[in-house]
């Protein structure tokens, strides 16, 4: 039988670089914008320029589409200042490096989503934290060890959000390696199985979140990958939170659709 | 130590024709049949399950475990299904005093209520038909081999007859191939990109519907293991066992057993 070709797609699981801190437990960034720092991102961007990448997409729902595109349009005609973004500092520098003309929103984050709409919703049925505090079951919820490494400092926010500083420097280059290795991806992942737990009896707050908002989103990124698939010979690159890569390769995988490479073959220290 | 899941994939044996494809059995309550079972039944014996799951929503637990109860003192007569045939059987044998039921199946689930919902969100015949994406469905190629018959039935499901004589534990070792289990779990992936745009029937249903609800299958799977010590047979439809499989996995909180382990092909007679 004759070998049926398939587009190729590439995660890059990467870390939020301007901070804005949305997650409980989030990476904290020394200033990108410092020369040494954008000095690693020139970097990692000719490490991936081999990739050949014919599309690449990052994590922005299409409604912010119009708004994404313009601002490269300007950064392809000079007048736009790369924000701190990994979308600025790393999509907007890949893509205008291989001649792209636009850059692909495929995240999926609504909240008026005509299933769950957020505004509607018993934020009961979804409130882990809650849940688990009130019934004594803590020990389901993420906790600091499931994503830090010993290098690091953590202070906590009074909101009880963590932030994770590293002790000593670390090449941008390194940090990315680092959130791309296999094992780092299943750890995380490992997390949501745990938090899916959290309920009794007839209560499945945990399942409720991670099945209907954590599964249904990662579903849906992939299908926005699908749809901006146009031929085999496409090579898709997908910047993302380290956090989605897990679920979003496997969906691609099991799929039998795609051929995936892994970020770490073209990802070296220098 | 951890506590032990093993999953057996399941045809439904009373041809209950819930599914889009089904697989039609002849009549299991026949001596030859019987037989049959009874031996598929004496396979498992050996995993040692210290409790048995079932496909059933918690909510009809006291009325299957009225039956078991019943079956337990001699006054029940089984049942075609494999609750039945298989779960009471196996469950009576090695001295289990319940039965557990562990799928979520309610049509007014807090999250996805689906008496209010706007099924054009989910209906994914529907849009494929209407907006040209009738590959992305499951098809009978998908099921059946090509030597099987088929024929619609008045639901517009699709009845698989096969065309020779199989026992069943050569038919619950070819449910129980992990190639197979694959290959249906890929078809939800397929099932997965119908829509345009801002509309994702097929997401919504894969999302919403079949991973939400085998997610809860494995959370009420995590609830009947207690300790180290349990070693838990679910028996399940086959759709199912790809993705309950994979997150018990991946929680990493379980050995999970393959049933081919003990699925021998001996004969019978």
């Amino acid at each position: 039988m004759k070998q049926e070709k398939k587009p190729t797609i590439m995660i890059l699981g990467s870390t939020l670089l301007d901070n804005p801190g949305m997650d409980t437990f989030n990476y904290r960034w020394d200033d990108v914008l410092a020369p040494k720092r954008q000095r690693e991102i020139e970097q990692l961007v000719s490490l991936l320029k081999p990739f050949h990448p014919t599309k690449i997409a990052i994590q922005a729902d299409e409604m912010y589409d119009s708004e994404i595109n313009a601002n490269y349009q300007d950064y392809l005609n000079d007048t736009y200042k790369l924000q701190r973004s990994e979308v600025d500092q790393i999509g907007y520098r890949l893509a205008k490096q291989m001649g792209h003309q636009k850059v692909y929103c495929v995240d999926y984050s609504r909240r008026d989503d005509p299933i769950i709409p957020l505004d509607e919703l018993d934020m009961n049925l979804i409130d882990v934290d809650k849940f688990a505090m009130e019934h004594n079951q803590e020990h389901l919820l993420p906790r600091l060890a499931d994503f830090s490494d010993p290098d690091v400092e953590t202070l906590e926010e009074e909101d009880g959000k963590v932030w994770i500083e590293p002790k000593k420097y670390e090449s941008l280059i390194n940090v990315y390696i680092r959130s791309n290795e296999p094992e780092s991806r299943y750890a995380d992942h490992r997390v949501y199985l745990r938090i899916a737990k959290v309920g009794i009896g007839d209560q499945y707050p945990g399942a409720n979140w991670v099945g209907h908002l954590w599964y249904a989103r990662n579903l849906k990124i992939y299908v926005n990958l699908t749809r901006i698939t146009e031929s085999a010979e496409d090579r898709i690159l997908l910047i993302v939170g380290a956090g989605l890569v897990y679920l979003i390769k496997q969906f691609v995988e099991e799929s039998g659709d795609y051929i995936l490479e892994d970020p770490l073959k073209y990802l070296k220290t220098v | 130590m951890k506590p032990t899941i093993m999953i057996l994939s399941s045809t439904h044996l009373d041809n209950p024709g819930i599914d889009a494809f089904n697989l039609k059995m002849d009549d299991v309550l026949t001596p030859k049949r019987q037989g049959e079972i009874e031996y598929l039944v004496k396979q498992l014996i050996p995993f040692n399950p210290t409790k048995i799951a079932v496909e059933q929503d918690p909510s009809r637990s006291a009325e299957i475990n009225n039956n078991y109860q019943d079956y337990l003192n001699g006054t029940y007569k089984l049942q075609r299904w494999e609750v039945d045939q298989i779960g009471f059987r196996l469950a009576k044998q090695v001295g289990l005093s319940q039965i557990y039921c562990v799928d979520h199946f309610r049509r007014d689930d807090p999250m996805i209520h689906l008496d209010e919902l706007d099924v054009n969100l989910v209906d994914c015949h529907k849009f494929a038909k209407e907006h040209n994406r009738e590959h992305f469905l499951p098809n009978i190629q998908d099921y059946v081999d090509t030597e099987a018959k088929t024929h619609q039935g008045k639901d517009g499901e699709t009845w698989i007859e096969p065309t020779k004589y199989e026992s069943l534990i050569d038919m619950y070792r070819k449910l129980n191939q992990p190639e197979g289990r694959r290959a249906d779990h890929q078809i939800y992936l397929q099932m997965s990109k119908i829509g345009i745009s801002d509309q994702y029937i097929g997401a919504n249903w894969v999302g919403h519907l079949w991973y939400a609800r085998n997610l809860k299958i494995y959370v009420n799977l995590t609830r009947i293991a207690e300790t180290a010590d349990d070693r838990i047979l679910l028996i399940i439809g086959a759709g199912h066992t790809y993705l309950i499989q994979q997150f018990l996995e991946e929680s990493g909180d379980y050995n999970v057993e393959c049933p081919l382990k003990y699925l021998d092909t001996e004969d019978v007679n």
